[in-house]
């Protein structure tokens, strides 16, 4: 493989991996303020 | 064929990886933190907690409890009658209170509301509060008023009259996994102050404590105020991370404990059952009240309603609600 065609790739889905990850953590922390009581305590995972 | 270099098998390996990396960051975030504000019991919660339709008066499937008041009682068309308000919590309460003394007239509900020209209605405690302070309703049924609704109302020159008309319990409650069942009312104090990070420090596992606080002006925090006493209490909740544990009264959580992972705790030993609040065993419980202005003491119409809910009938209908009569 190409080291030019390697890097377009590899950038690529690097930056779409960063995008959602950014997403996911904006989009959690706008949940912050709506957590319920009940929720927060009914779904927490801890073994 | 061509022979793949060490070289060309990094790049595809790292071409492989980076969106596994990704997905398993992903996951991770959306297990660990997301799901958890998510809340997928709101829907259910939600709806135990606003289900109107089940509490409506003078609806055969009504949930309330349906006692016919003594005629001296008992309001016609065209009197003067109070407009009855409230926590959603206390709904049970207030509702059947209607249902005994008020005319079907005085009510009224649009299918997902009560209207403007009801007698009945359920602003919630801080809209009830409100709603007492501006004249829009004349007895609401509530919690202990906070400080802040205390001096709204100051501030407005109203003053209230609360009466005590039944008490519960005030709970504390985690997930049914979590190893604690009872904690000593020092323990609950020191976990909300802040000084207990960990569950170990209370009798629990390793993990880290993650104390759930409620909003300023609901019932539930301002008792937690009055609990915690000289002690103060944390200023955030703590949500991301941790066994949470959170309070609220009894009868609301007892409505959806058998739906979700929640259990509630004994204090000093004892559970919170109905019996050991009435017996006064169980440490923590409050008041809740029936609130109207002072300067409406002399109204016939209100004190009806306050006498009524004092008798004998009326407490029958605070303890077939679910709640402890005085």
């Amino acid at each position: 493989m190409k080291n030019k065609t390697f890097v377009i790739i590899a950038s690529i889905l690097f930056s779409v991996g960063m995008i959602i990850t950014i997403s996911l953590l904006a989009y959690t922390y706008k949940l912050k303020d709506k957590a319920s009581l009940t929720g927060v305590i009914s779904t927490e995972r801890v073994k | 064929m061509k022979k793949i270099t060490t070289e060309d098998f990094i790049k595809y390996f790292l071409i492989l990886f980076i969106p596994l990396f990704f997905i398993l960051l992903n996951l991770s975030i959306y297990n660990g933190i997301t799901r958890r504000l998510k809340n997928p019991y709101g829907e259910k919660v939600s709806a135990k907690s606003i289900e109107l339709d089940a509490y409506l008066p003078f609806d055969e499937n009504s949930r309330i409890v349906k006692i016919d008041a003594d005629e001296k009682y008992k309001f016609n068309d065209g009197d003067v009658m109070p407009v009855l308000d409230g926590a959603t919590a206390l709904l049970p309460v207030y509702s059947a209170v209607f249902n005994s003394m008020y005319p079907e007239s005085a009510f009224g509900f649009n299918g997902t509301d009560f209207t403007k020209e009801s007698y009945l209605q359920k602003r919630n405690t801080a809209g009830a509060f409100k709603a007492i302070v501006d004249g829009s309703s004349d007895i609401v049924f509530c919690a202990e008023p906070s400080k802040k609704q205390l001096d709204f109302a100051k501030e407005h020159n109203v003053e209230l009259t609360l009466v005590p008309i039944g008490y519960e319990a005030f709970v504390f409650i985690v997930n049914k996994n979590n190893p604690v069942d009872s904690l000593t009312v020092e323990q609950v104090k020191r976990i909300f102050s802040g000084e207990y990070k960990y569950w170990n420090e209370a009798g629990g596992d390793n993990y880290r404590i993650s104390p759930v606080l409620r909003a300023e002006g609901s019932g539930s925090q301002t008792a937690m105020h009055a609990f915690m006493g000289d002690r103060k209490l944390l200023t955030k909740s703590n949500i991301f991370s941790g066994r949470a544990i959170g309070y609220s009264f009894r009868y609301y959580v007892e409505g959806i404990v058998s739906d979700t992972n929640i259990k509630m705790l004994a204090l000093n030993g004892i559970e919170p059952t109905k019996e050991n609040i009435k017996n006064k065993s169980y440490p923590v419980f409050s008041n809740f009240y029936a609130i109207y202005r002072s300067s409406d003491s002399d109204r016939e119409d209100i004190k009806k309603v306050i006498d009524f809910v004092l008798s004998e009938k009326g407490q029958e209908i605070v303890e077939k609600s679910g709640y402890v009569g005085l």
